[in-house]
């Protein structure tokens, strides 16, 4: 991660010895001001949202138990969607696997074989859509049902 | 696990507006002390309109200001940007460079925004564990909330 690159600036602080002793046990000697410059970073931006949360709780009052709960829901399940839509490729990958040979085909060549392939097995209809070459988002259309992605 | 957040422009826009949403999220997020990010492309995205700048300057000095959060994009988070929308067929350029900034920060970062719908094809091929939250997508909160109008 590159953050914004400000002018350095030398100081002089006093910190306790064994505080520094753990620093540079951690990071090196020479790695301490970074060490320094981002704890000072993040504290410098913790204080900001701890002054912001303050300023919105005295104009718009506190967040109601539902809304903390919904967003600890969010927060919590952050993974679980784009978890499930990559063991999906992966399971389907591993599915049709292309050989060698077939990785040097140009993708679309690997759509038409692997919808060929799947419409026999499946006995219906399906589209295909290669995100890469190892890697297939497969629509599976259902007559009475009509798009089910897999 | 990383306590790192990625805002998009849908997301920044809704720090903008104290949405109460977003009030919640940086709630938990300060109180697990988690970092929030902002790619500059994102401010490409939303700084301009001098009628709505303060309110976007005003969200991220909210979030420690320019030298606190936002991260650069350099060449090599560029490149990954490159990489992920080839993999995922997307010509989502902005999103794609949100996705390689949030790759930048290591796995398990998460990436708020108002539209799931994009990111996740494109998160889906990160080099590491990315997670999306939207949320637009919460049910509306009870009592009004948001800058008065």
């Amino acid at each position: 991660m590159t953050l914004r690159q400000p002018k350095k600036a030398r100081a002089t602080v006093t910190l306790d010895e064994e505080l520094v002793g753990r620093v540079k046990r951690r990071v090196g000697a020479r790695g301490v001001s970074a060490y320094l410059n981002n704890a000072l970073r993040s504290e410098l931006q913790h204080e900001a949202m701890r002054e912001y949360l303050e300023r919105t709780e005295r104009e718009y009052g506190p967040i109601p138990q539902q809304v903390l709960d919904e967003v600890q829901r969010a927060i919590d399940e952050g993974f679980d969607r784009v978890d499930r839509l990559r063991s999906r490729h992966k399971s389907l990958s591993a599915l049709v696997k292309p050989t060698a040979t077939q990785k040097r085909r140009p993708l679309q060549d690997i759509e038409r074989r692997t919808k060929a392939a799947l419409e026999k097995a499946l006995g219906t209809q399906v589209a295909v859509d290669a995100v890469s070459d190892t890697t297939l988002v497969v629509n599976i259309i259902e007559p009475t049902k009509g798009h089910r992605t897999a | 696990m990383n306590g790192d957040y990625i805002l998009d422009a849908g997301a920044l826009g809704m720090l903008a507006e104290d949405n109460i949403q977003m009030r919640a999220m940086l709630l938990k997020i300060s109180g697990r002390g988690g970092h929030v990010f902002v790619p500059a492309v994102v401010l490409a995205e939303c700084l301009g309109d001098a009628r709505h700048d303060p309110s976007y300057y005003r969200a991220l000095k909210d979030i420690g200001g320019l030298d606190e959060c936002v991260i650069d994009l350099g060449a090599e988070i560029a490149r990954r940007a490159g990489s992920i929308l080839k993999h995922s067929r997307s010509r989502e350029t902005i999103d794609g460079l949100i996705v390689a900034a949030a790759e930048s920060l290591g796995s398990e970062t998460r990436i708020v925004t108002g539209d799931r719908v994009h990111l996740e094809r494109l998160v889906t091929a990160a080099a590491v564990r990315l997670g999306v939250l939207e949320l637009n997508a919460l049910s509306k909160p009870p009592l009004k909330s948001g800058r008065p109008k």
